[in-house]
């Protein structure tokens, strides 16, 4: 079944890519200078591809194969996907130091680590990291919109 | 290629570049003794970090990692029965047993001898074939090009682990994300979607990071129980003692290490392969069959002297062709292309230095493998002993700031997460990624010489086609083998192969 939703997305993809080229504003100039005909012949590729791994999929019978879904998994998967987000959200608004400290603390829980080692950890860490990039390899640093007019 | 070319890159004897060098093979041997931790991802997270270096000292420090955890994967095969990288997995059938045995000492000096070995063989061949090939390349017009990068894209996704099928889409995949950006011909924005950011084109190191470094942050984040345990570790004892073997291992290293430059020259193939080979010979051809998967120490060197002889294979594709022969190598293309430099024939005219500085870096690498794992391998293992939550956070805090590095760009670290959730999803539907960045990286280099030749048929494609069959032969050769490796898979019933190692690369290490 999961082949078979690839099949579709893959499919869909490629009628996407099909159809949105031919919006590009062609000069004149043929095929060379055409900016869709790259793009449509990759798309016709991926159909193709499409259908042959749909086919397979019903050739094989592996249509009513089911999807397991692992509710935990996902949820702890999401979780550090949004902490992430909110760390660059933070290093924009706080700038690196500060959202650092508080993501090596927030991640280290997060992947099963305990409060006190994380806590023991973060500040260290954090000061790593900003010895190597900003430091040692002269990184610019994003300093944060909440300090920039100090 | 005279003997200045092969002594030009003496320049890299300077501290700082053996310093960087020292510092990625030390880096390398880690990550790769760590499960969980590829050498793709490695090389991924720290090719901004080479950013601010010198091309020469960035890129032997990549490559220091790059050999350097394709030999770590072996410290914890034998020591946990846990191949480190995806590479050691046949190191984990002699390896782990020899432990058990009390002679993990004799297990790692084997594995590190043979990888250094199997290492320097390839390093040798690669500064014989490499420049050769380069010349020949040299003469190639842009259909030749056209055709090898896209035979490069074809065998990736066809010889990648799981459905030959779902390799090719991913390969598709990447090149249709190559194309976003300026049309590189009429600088028409194309699926920008008016998005300033993506108008030139995807970075390629968010990209590469989000697939490789993040998302398998995200797939070990899956089983938080399975962070919290800690392995044990076998006693390690004079390591030394493998070197009475050695008188009776040199057909053996030879043999495997010729199995492994082969291997590692293929397109799309890698360690793994590499060392699956190696190890299936060697229980072809041994006096002693029977004791192979029971703590032979043959079962170990030739795996390991297969896989670590791949990392040579692999870059003379790279250097002379531009096409990568690994996952890894392909990324190693985003170090070249961050310090402005084109991987492929063009390279041995401009960069002679830089070539010929990797060959004697490579060297030196193999021999430091030799050094290091010999002297300090029990210390190595002691870091499988480090807890996994603060390992992964502090992978991803460097995932986060590396990304940054590289353009200064916030907008880069929202491409590098999109593509870890990308890669995650893949991961969890059986989809290589590894074709995904071939794909990206040979994707402009397709069209660009497509184009270019079209532009010089001038409209008469077709007899420009059919000519090319006296004018150029090469390029028909290989597009016809590209043309048979797209048209297999329709016919074939099932479209897969070899579940077990899909299973073992694509959904990640156990």
């Amino acid at each position: 079944m999961k082949d078979f939703i690839l099949a579709i997305v893959a499919a869909g993809l490629a009628v996407f890519i099909y159809v949105d080229s031919r919006t590009f504003a062609a000069p004149q100039g043929g095929l060379a200078k055409d900016p869709a005909l790259y793009p449509q012949m990759l798309a016709l590729i991926l159909a193709l591809l499409a259908v042959a791994l749909a086919v397979n999929v019903i050739r094989g019978k592996r249509l009513n194969e089911k999807i397991v879904l692992d509710r935990q998994a996902l949820f702890n998967v999401g979780r550090l996907v949004v902490i992430l987000c909110l760390y660059v959200f933070a290093i924009v608004y706080v700038g690196f130091p500060v959202s650092t400290v508080l993501f090596i603390y927030v991640g280290v829980v997060a992947l099963g680590g305990s409060r006190l080692t994380a806590a023991k950890l973060c500040l260290p860490v954090a000061l790593a990291l900003y010895v190597v990039f900003f430091v040692l390899f002269q990184m610019p640093m994003p300093v944060g919109k909440l300090w920039e007019g100090l | 290629m005279s003997f200045e070319f092969y002594t030009a890159g003496w320049q890299l004897f300077t501290l700082p570049v053996l310093a960087y060098m020292l510092l990625g093979t030390v880096i390398g041997i880690i990550i790769g003794a760590l499960p969980g931790l590829t050498a793709m991802m490695a090389v991924s997270v720290l090719v901004p970090l080479t950013y601010t270096l010198s091309p020469t000292a960035g890129i032997i420090m990549l490559l220091g990692v790059y050999c350097g955890a394709n030999y770590g994967g072996s410290i914890s095969a034998t020591l946990v029965n846990i191949p480190g990288t995806p590479s050691a997995v046949m190191t984990t059938m002699d390896g782990y047993p020899l432990g058990q045995k009390g002679k993990a000492g004799l297990a790692i000096g084997t594995a590190t001898v043979a990888s250094g070995l199997g290492g320097i063989f390839s390093v040798v061949t690669m500064a014989m074939f490499a420049p050769l090939i380069a010349n020949i390349a040299l003469k190639f017009t842009s259909l030749e090009i056209f055709a090898i990068a896209l035979f490069g894209v074809t065998i990736m996704g066809y010889i990648s682990p799981g459905s030959v099928l779902k390799g090719l889409i991913s390969g598709v995949f990447g090149l249709l994300i190559g194309c976003i950006g300026f049309d590189p011909t009429t600088a028409v924005p194309r699926f920008t979607f008016g998005e300033q950011n993506l108008l030139s084109g995807v970075q390629f190191v968010a990209a590469m990071i989000g697939l490789f470094g993040l998302a398998e942050i995200l797939l070990a984040s899956e089983k938080i129980k399975d962070l919290q345990t800690r392995p044990e570790l076998f006693k390690m004892q004079n390591p030394l003692e493998c070197l009475k073997y050695l008188r009776t291992l040199w057909g053996n290293l030879l043999r495997s290490s010729v199995i492994g430059v082969i291997v590692g020259a293929v397109p799309g193939t890698g360690g793994t392969i590499a060392a699956i080979v190696g190890y299936a010979v060697q229980k072809k051809v041994s006096k002693n069959p029977e004791g192979m998967g029971k703590g032979a120490v043959e079962g170990i060197a030739a795996p390991e002297a297969a896989n670590n002889a791949c990392c040579g294979g692999a870059l003379t594709t790279l250097l002379s062709l531009g096409i990568p022969g690994d996952a890894v190598t392909a990324i190693l293309i985003g170090a070249f292309v961050l310090h402005g430099l084109t991987p492929g024939p063009m390279l041995f005219e401009s960069n002679p230095d830089l070539v010929s500085a990797i060959f004697i870096g490579m060297f030196l690498i193999q021999m430091l493998i030799i050094a290091l794992g010999l002297n300090f391998a029990q210390y190595f293992a002691k870091l499988l002993l480090v807890p996994r939550p603060i390992l992964n956070t502090i992978i991803l805090a460097l995932c986060v700031v590396g990304t940054y590095g590289v353009q200064n760009s916030i907008f880069d670290i929202g491409t590098m997460i999109v593509f870890a959730v990308l890669g995650y999803v893949m991961a969890k539907a059986s989809i290589p990624r590894a074709p995904i960045v071939l794909a990206l990286i040979l994707g402009p280099v397709m069209e660009e010489n497509l184009r270019r030749w079209l532009s010089l048929a001038e409209g008469h494609v077709l007899e420009s086609l059919a000519g090319a069959f006296t004018t150029n032969p090469i390029a028909m050769a290989i597009l016809a083998i590209t043309a048979l490796t797209l048209v297999l898979p329709l016919f074939q019933k099932s479209g897969r192969l070899n579940e077990g190692m899909a299973e073992h690369i694509v959904g990640g290490k156990k």
